[in-house]
């Protein structure tokens, strides 16, 4: 696709035309060469045409100035020309060789020379002691990538001679030793070759990197326009772009290169090998990858409906997650913000577009290979990022729980009873209270636990040095009537978590044919197919919300490195067990590897287009696309797990010989599969042409018919035997299983088996039949103008037509200043550009529908078949909008070394789904009294600028800086439940539940004001007034008593990298950064308060709880209590607020292009390596307690470590 | 070009195609009850449809704690249990709005209500069925939405005034399909008609008998109507009603043999004889610490040591925990024995008395202890049974309530004997009790025979008129 890579604009001394114009006659006076003008094409048929009247065609055509001396013209030739669109260059070509002439490209103008200039010169070549020097030099010229250029011009320095390559890069030229050859193309940085004895003279030329972000074709995913002709707000990041950073998974490449689309990472070392894997039919939004990141563009715009942008790829919606994407099979990127640049996508489009175009192949090229590896290495994350306590702190605690009564030892003399079993230090206090033990003896036992520190044991057994690497290779092409792209790769991560792995491998099959030299049919094929791997050990699952907890001084492993066994039931009642009982301890290490869980995904995708010209720039364009996954998980859960152990022992009764469920042997093979089948069809008219010279338009509309399907199933085999691959047939159960069991008071006394993975299939289906259309029209290259409409239909809204007939319209308006005469005299002014848009966007939540829903059950008291009304009927529900203005400017100033936009826009987000709360007189306990309603709004505003400035240049150094800055927030404008005067639920203990509020943003954080501790330790909080509201009153019922600490999503963010290039060596480096937000930390989830909820939290704070009276001036943590008012009045208030404001260094990469001279040894055409280090770390942090704002967990127990520091190397060869 | 036409028209023609209905199919996942089997199935829901109040019986003089003692330590432990002793002492407000605000008996009933409404509107034109069909599945659902809104203006209005009934606030009637409606309270004359219309409405259409009892029959709207004739104090129709409920069922579970309750030897509601619609108390077995149901002394002295519902119905303390023993007493067990939540719909016993109870108003009381005769000899073990006599019609009356009492008690049906009695001088009584050493009095004039509608209803429909 280099012919795309055109120049906006050619810029050189401008003295020459001065001088020139005194003694030529400027022809016409049209536009100045640009994207379009060069691609322009130009069509001429005549039999007898005159030098005049072609050039004149010419200019008409392509919208150029063309310069010449009248008396050079040869008045009397004619000649015939058959020009089918063919480029400018081409077409000067023909004519200029037909009529003797040449013709140079300086600054905006054509000027056509005599070829005389070279006789002029054969007369010096007369010259005897030269005629040897004179030669013709021949070369090809190409790019880093090895592809050839076409149209690069060569000239002789210091004279005007000069001429441009043709299709394959080649060139020839008349010069003289000694002479200097200067190319030059645009975008690619000038070049100069001294003329020797060697007729042969390949050259690469390189690119300007700071031109290249100029993406100069913008596709919408159902039209490519020239960018000066778009008038939405969109940013594009080109394949060069994608390429600076390593990772496997483009998410993380996308990362600060877009002012507006927020990219949060939660996790660094997996990229590919996420915590969920799964989609659910049910599920109203994206979720696949949650855990690992999450974006948005321009912030909220639906409050239960989906929030993740709509992904389309070469013009498809995927309903795939970014990660099945092979990075380097991507050729840009073009992010839809405004309402004018995604409304073509109708009802999706709120929340955003990101078009994804892949690469293809190219015409009349020869196959070009492209190789590249990468290996990315890491450290072990820090694990005492989570403040926890230590052994002494937690014995501590343990003991003052069972000093107030809190916890005591349980006699076991049944399997209840045993079930009240708790940590050691919690037995010796007890032990120690009951005087079972002596003071000595506690302490002595107490000191030696609490100089354990099993940290280091944690991060020995459960954790490794991340890594992963990646392999990439594809090969391109084509010729005059097909082109293709092939490309394969292959991925391996393996993440912190010993025992997980995710393992990816994606192929692209891409082909283009012209069919009868008229129709275009395009068939593109992509794969990824997956392994997962997920057996290892969080951190989090060590210290879960109900369950056994680690204790900071229980080990994994004893000295010889074997896993220790902790009991979990109380052994002094497990020892008299039977031996049908199986073992009923749990052993962290050994869990480890008794697990088999792996996970296959397989995505295919196919799409195929036909395009056939019909009529006069009416073009019809169809396309089918098929995208299908299969997902299929295997986890094994091995029988000597302590899952198994445990389900058997549970199901056995202390008399009897065996379990009572008959699994002899075997584990448990619990099976998810996941099918999803989408396909859309679209049948599309284009019309595209320029009237008059002046008018330019490009009109579309068509029709496009999408369906989506996705079922999920789940099953459980148990007595599975993993060797055989056999299932005990005999375990038969019953609908309603009850089994005897070891609670029961005898043998006949049951209890119900409750299995995990019930068979279960889910399936949903949807359906999409959208009508749209798109006009473009530019009048002189100075105003474009542009509109569309898209009319959607969707299965699940509007049972009132009303409702659904409504369409989406957006409309735009571009002047482009810098093509104005008046502007012409401003030099430093290169392109300046304003837009205006407006437009509606849609949204729609998927799990909604209109229509009385029930589910089908089976009565548990007649069990007869039954079923229940899963939402009532709901007739007004409709598509949520968004209306968005949108104003913007765009720039490129001082010969391009300045360039950017600024956007400024408003979004009033209307009509959003929210489940409201609702009289039970009007709809009983269905969805527990709330119902889906088109209800709020929310008005949003945002700036997005992005600046690029090549700070430094000359021959050998370029210094390039790009600085992007995104402001958003929003306010809730209208919510007709939740209102301040109304008082609710949660304001007495958890503020984080108080509604969407009218008036403030969607993303404010409640707390409480902090009164410190009360002289038993309570939490106390102020209400507005200052006065103190105690622990014991439960009940707060004025929002006023809250306080609103700020934003918990960032209003800034942005970017800043450098790109510093000194010859081949280029260095780049991105930084990340937020401003405005706020964090809760994370503190105490939970107190153990009774023998029944004795669930120990870990939390450092913990140690600094209140203890005696007097500690209310030193702490702000409150005592043990039960009290959940205390508790989480001190957790949720302002003490606990911090700024999460941060500039974070992502990455530093530094890359070597390699010698042309050494990798022409192997038949390369161009290769280069280079060394990153990606996370490096916060710069600069708000707060002081060392928290990573992108790494909080907010919600109870689950522990995120920020990234390790990691390094790559990357090798990339061309052949 | 010629080419090039056809290629576009039959293009054209292509994509216009079949357009029309491509959209018009339903998501899979949530089933859109089109077919009348689906409204069967909605009719089939018992665990929807049955709910009724479970906090009557705590507020009515069935139940009596004893200050101080464990049961009433556990049940102030939390929040969770809040409703309990807020019901037991007669607060104004039962769920506050905060921690555990839901009013289940209100969302229950009328959650019944939903479904009802659901059939009743959604039927006519759902595919499949016969008009009988039809109009039998819409019968059933008004049956349910009686029972429910009878339940409601019995726990959330005064009881029935003729006087001043047209008056009196009772509570918002909804009989469509609808999420928008104004939930403004009928008056407790307008509900009690609307009761009466829906069970007249749905006679005709049911049939004499169901595999279960769950589902209304012809039965179960006799019974229905004669409870609803006795809460309007109108005696001859609700005595007329219950003939016609009798003439179709009147067998009684026979307790005179029974040693030990359990399901074995007593019938599940589904298939009890007793039963002519079935309705429980919508939190379930009662039976646990501390929600448990501590009798009154008045109710164990009315029922004597020798009546089977004392011995099979009644349990000792330090079976519900073996801290309760302290305080002694007994509690109801009858759920709890049989494995699930106790019935509070109409009954064969119910009808029986409502019968005595017009023969004693009419002077007849022989007539009346007859009927109540015929119930207490399947009551007792033959040697224990010993016919009760009435002196006068008066005394024939107390016989016939106490008989109620001791036939209904954790049965919801006192406490709405209480209501309807509290203004007559002979069965007036003020009730006290002592929670923390605090005191609380029920008496006949006080606001409190009413219970507060739920406050967070109130806030998210303030049309509503809170209860005094």
């Amino acid at each position: 696709m280099k012919k795309k890579r055109i120049p906006k604009s050619f810029f050189k001394d401008f003295s020459k035309i001065k001088k020139l114009t005194s003694f030529l006659v400027v022809i016409l006076l049209c536009f100045s060469i640009s994207a379009q003008n060069l691609s322009a094409p130009i069509t001429i048929k005549k039999k007898q045409i005159g030098v005049e009247e072609a050039f004149s065609r010419i200019k008409s055509q392509a919208h150029v100035y063309i310069m010449y001396e009248n008396r050079i013209i040869d008045k009397n030739l004619k000649f015939s020309l058959n020009l089918s669109k063919v480029s400018l260059m081409k077409a000067l070509n023909e004519v200029c060789s037909k009529a003797g002439l040449q013709y140079e490209i300086i600054d905006k103008h054509i000027l056509i020379k005599k070829i005389a200039d070279r006789v002029r010169v054969s007369s010096i070549i007369n010259k005897p002691e030269e005629s040897y020097s004179r030669h013709n030099v021949t070369g090809q010229i190409l790019d880093e990538t090895g592809d050839p250029i076409y149209g690069a011009v060569v000239r002789i320095d210091g004279k005007q001679v000069g001429t441009i390559s043709d299709s394959n890069g080649f060139y020839i030229i008349y010069a003289k030793n000694g002479e200097k050859l200067r190319f030059t193309f645009v975008g690619m940085e000038e070049t100069e070759r001294q003329v020797t004895d060697n007729d042969d003279m390949n050259v690469t030329l390189h690119a300007k990197p700071h031109l290249l972000n100029n993406v100069e074709v913008v596709s919408t995913g159902y039209q490519n326009l020239p960018k000066d002709r778009i008038t939405g707000s969109f940013g594009s990041i080109s394949s060069d772009e994608l390429a600076k950073v390593p990772s496997p998974n483009v998410i993380q490449r996308l990362e600060g290169k877009i002012p507006g689309m927020k990219i949060t990472l939660y996790s660094g070392d997996k990229t590919l090998d996420y915590t969920n894997t799964l989609k659910t039919p049910n599920s109203s939004t994206h979720t696949v990858g949650c855990t690992e990141y999450n974006m948005n563009i321009r912030g909220v715009s639906s409050l239960q409906g989906e929030t993740f942008p709509l992904i389309v790829v070469d013009g498809v919606i995927t309903e795939m997650d970014m990660s099945s994407i092979n990075p380097n099979d991507i050729d840009n990127i073009t992010v839809l913000k405004d309402a004018a640049a995604a409304s073509i996508w109708g009802v999706r489009a709120a929340n955003g577009v990101i078009v994804v175009t892949t690469k293809k192949g190219r015409e009349n090229a020869k196959p070009k290979v492209s190789f590249s590896t990468s290996f990315t290495f890491a450290g072990r994350p820090d694990i005492n990022y989570i403040k926890m306590m230590n052994s002494a702190e937690m014995l501590d605690y343990e003991k003052e729980l069972v000093d107030d009564g809190i916890m005591y030892n349980v006699p076991a003399t049944s399997y209840y009873m045993a079930q009240y079993y708790f940590p050691e230090g919690t037995r010796l206090a007890s032990a120690l209270k009951s005087g079972s033990i002596t003071q000595d003896e506690y302490n002595t036992k107490v000191s030696a636990l609490s100089k354990i520190d099993n940290r280091s044991q944690i991060s020995k057994y459960f954790m490794q040095p991340s890594s992963s690497q990646q392999y990439n290779l594809s090969v391109n092409g084509g010729g005059n009537n097909s082109q293709y792209y092939y490309s394969a790769s292959y991925t391996k991560e393996n993440p912190t978590e010993k025992r997980n792995s995710a393992q990816r491998l994606t192929l692209d099959l891409n082909n283009s044919w012209k069919l009868f030299n008229w129709v275009t049919l395009s068939t593109d094929f992509k794969g990824s197919f997956f392994n997962y791997i997920d057996n290892g050990t969080t951190i989090s699952s060590l210290y879960p919300s109900s369950g056994r907890v680690l204790m900071p001084y229980e080990n994994i492993a004893d000295s010889n490195g074997k896993g220790i066994s902790y009991n979990i039931l109380n052994p002094s009642w497990t020892s008299t067990l039977s031996s049908a009982y199986k073992d009923w301890t749990y052993n962290y290490l050994n869990e480890l590897n008794l697990r088999d869980n792996k996970q296959q995904t397989n995505n295919i995708s196919g799409n195929i287009n036909l395009s056939i010209p019909i009529y006069k720039g009416i073009e019809s364009s169809t396309l089918f696309a098929i995208e299908k996954a299969f997902t299929k998980v295997n986890d094994y859960i091995d029988p000597n797990s302590y899952y198994v152990r445990n389900m058997l022992n549970y199901y056995t009764y202390p008399t009897a010989s065996t379990n009572s469920l008959g699994i002899v042997n075997g584990g448990i093979l619990n099976r998810t599969n996941t099918d999803e089948s989408n396909y859309t069809f679209r049948q599309q008219f284009n019309y595209n042409a320029v009237l008059n010279s002046i008018h330019k338009i490009n009109a579309l509309a068509g029709i496009e018919l999408r369906e989506t399907n996705l079922g999920a199933s789940s099953f459980s085999l148990f007595g599975y035997n993993k060797e055989t691959g056999y299932t005990d047939s005999n375990i038969n159960f019953s609908y309603t299983p009850t089994y005897s069991y070891v609670g029961g008071y005898s043998e006949d006394s049951y209890t119900t088996f409750n299995y995990g993975g019930y068979h279960s299939q889910t399936d949903k289906r949807r359906r999409f039949i959208s009508y749209y259309s798109n006009v473009a029209y530019t009048l002189m290259n100075r105003y474009s103008l542009s509109g569309s409409v898209r009319y959607d239909d969707y299965n699940n809204f509007g049972v009132d037509s009303k409702y659904r007939a409504t369409p989406l319209y957006s409309f735009g308006t571009k002047w482009n200043l810098s093509h104005e005469k008046f502007m012409e005299s401003i030099k430093w002014i290169n392109n300046l550009a304003v837009r205006l848009t407006y437009g509606i966007n849609g949204n729609l939540s998927l799990g909604s529908s209109p229509y009385t829903a029930i589910y089908l059950t089976t009565n548990s008291t007649t069990y007869q078949p039954s079923a229940g009304i899963s939402s009532t009927a709901n007739p007004e529900l409709r598509w949520e909008k968004n209306y968005t203005t949108n104003l913007g400017i765009d720039f490129n100033l001082f010969n391009n070394r300045l360039n950017g936009s600024l956007d400024f826009y408003d979004k009033r987000s209307r009509d959003l789904l929210y489940s409201l709360p609702i009289g039970a007189a009007l709809v009983g306990t269905v969805n527990s009294g709330t119902i889906f309603r088109n209800a709020a709004a929310i008005n949003g505003h945002g700036i997005e600028a992005s600046l690029s400035a090549v700070a430094y240049k000359d021959k050998n150094w370029e210094a390039t800086v790009g600085l992007q800055l995104s402001y958003n927030t929003n306010k809730v404008g209208y919510n007709p439940y939740f209102k301040e005067s109304s008082y609710v639920n949660y304001y007495s203990y958890y503020p984080a539940g108080v509604g969407l509020l009218e008036g403030y943003s969607t993303d404010r954080l409640f707390v409480y004001r902090n009164a410190g501790l009360s002289k038993d330790g309570l939490t106390q909080v102020y209400d507005e007034n200052g006065n103190i509201i105690p622990a014991t009153q439960s009940s707060i019922t004025s929002i006023k008593v809250l306080k609103n600490a700020g934003h918990q999503t960032p209003p800034y963010f942005g970017s800043v990298n450098l790109n510093l290039k000194y010859k081949q060596f280029s260095l780049y480096a991105l930084a990340t950064y937020q401003f405005g937000s706020v964090f809760l930390r994370p503190t105490i989830s939970n107190y153990v308060s009774s023998l029944y909820r004795a669930n120990f939290d870990v939390s450092k704070d913990i140690a600094k709880r209140w203890k005696t009276s007097g500690d209310e001036a030193k702490t702000n943590v409150p005592k043990i209590s039960s009290s959940i008012y205390s508790l989480q009045r001190y957790v949720n208030s302002d003490i606990n607020v911090l700024k999460g404001d941060y500039i974070r260094m992502r990455q530093i990469s530094l890359s070597y292009q390699i010698d042309n001279a050494l990798i022409s040894k192997v038949h390369a055409n161009s290769a280069n390596i280079s060394l990153s280090v990606n996370n490096l770390g916060l710069l600069w942090k708000a707060n002081k307690q060392g928290y990573d704002p992108d790494y909080i967990s907010y919600a109870s127990r689950t522990y995120n470590l920020p990234a390790a520091r990691s390094y790559s190397v990357s090798l990339n060869v061309n052949f | 070009m010629k080419y090039y036409n056809i290629t576009f028209i039959l293009l054209f023609a292509l994509s216009l195609f079949g357009c029309e209905n491509y959209v018009n199919i339903k998501t899979q996942g949530s089933l859109v009850p089109e077919n009348i089997e689906n409204y069967r199935y909605l009719l089939n829901n018992t665990s929807q449809l049955e709910m009724g109040p479970q906090i009557t019986d705590i507020a009515s003089d069935d139940v009596q704690l004893v200050d101080s003692t464990r049961q009433v330590s556990g049940l102030s432990s939390s929040d969770y249990y809040g409703w309990y002793l807020k019901t037991y002492t007669w607060q104004t407000d039962i769920y506050p709005i905060g921690y555990y605000q839901t009013d289940d008996n209100w969302s229950d009933m009328y959650n019944t209500i939903t479904y009802a409404n659901t059939v009743i509107a959604e039927v006519p034109s759902s595919n499949g069925g016969t008009d009988s069909t039809k109009t039998e599945l819409m019968a059933e659902a008004l049956v349910h939405r009686a029972d429910a809104y009878l339940m409601l203006v019995n726990m959330y209005a005064k009881p029935y005034n003729v006087s001043t009934a047209s008056s009196d606030l009772g509570v918002p009637l909804v009989l469509t399909e609808t999420t928008t409606q104004k939930l403004t309270r009928q008056s407790v004359e307008e509900v009690y008609n609307q009761v009466i219309a829906d069970l007249v409405k749905a006679l005709p259409s049911l049939p004499v008998t169901q595999p279960y009892n769950t589902l209304p029959t012809k039965v179960s709207v006799y019974g229905e109507l004669a409870r609803t004739y006795l809460c309007m104090n109108d005696y001859a129709k609700a005595n007329a009603y219950a003939d016609s409920a009798l003439s179709y069922r009147s067998t009684l579970d026979d307790l005179s043999s029974i040693k030990t309750l359990s399901s074995s030897n007593y019938p599940l509601r589904i298939n009890d004889p007793e039963i002519l619609l079935s309705k429980i108390a919508s939190g379930g077995v009662s039976a646990y610490s501390p929600t448990a149901m501590r009798l009154s002394d008045k109710l164990l002295n009315l029922l004597g040591t020798k009546d089977k519902r004392y011995s099979l119905f009644t349990i000792d303390a330090s079976t519900i925990s073996s801290l309760y023993t302290d305080a002694g007493g007994r509690y109801f067990y009858k759920d709890r024995a049989i494995g699930e939540a106790r019935n509070i719909g109409p009954s064969v016993p119910e009808m029986m008395l409502i019968k005595a109870e017009y023969y004693a108003r009419n002077n007849q009381s022989q007539t009346a202890m007859d009927w109540v005769n015929k119930l207490r000899q399947k009551r007792f073990a033959a040697t224990d049974y010993t016919p009760l006599t009435a002196s006068d019609a008066t005394d024939a009356l107390k016989k016939v309530i106490d008989e109620r009492h001791r036939e209904f008690f954790c049965r919801m049906l006192r406490w709405w004997d209480m209501r309807r009695l509290k203004d007559d001088t002979s069965f007036q009584e003020t009730i006290t009790r002592t929670v923390y050493g605090k005191t609380y009095t029920l008496d006949p004039s006080s606001n409190r025979y009413v219970f507060p509608l739920p406050p967070y209803q109130v806030q998210l429909n303030p049309e509503m008129i809170q209860n005094p």
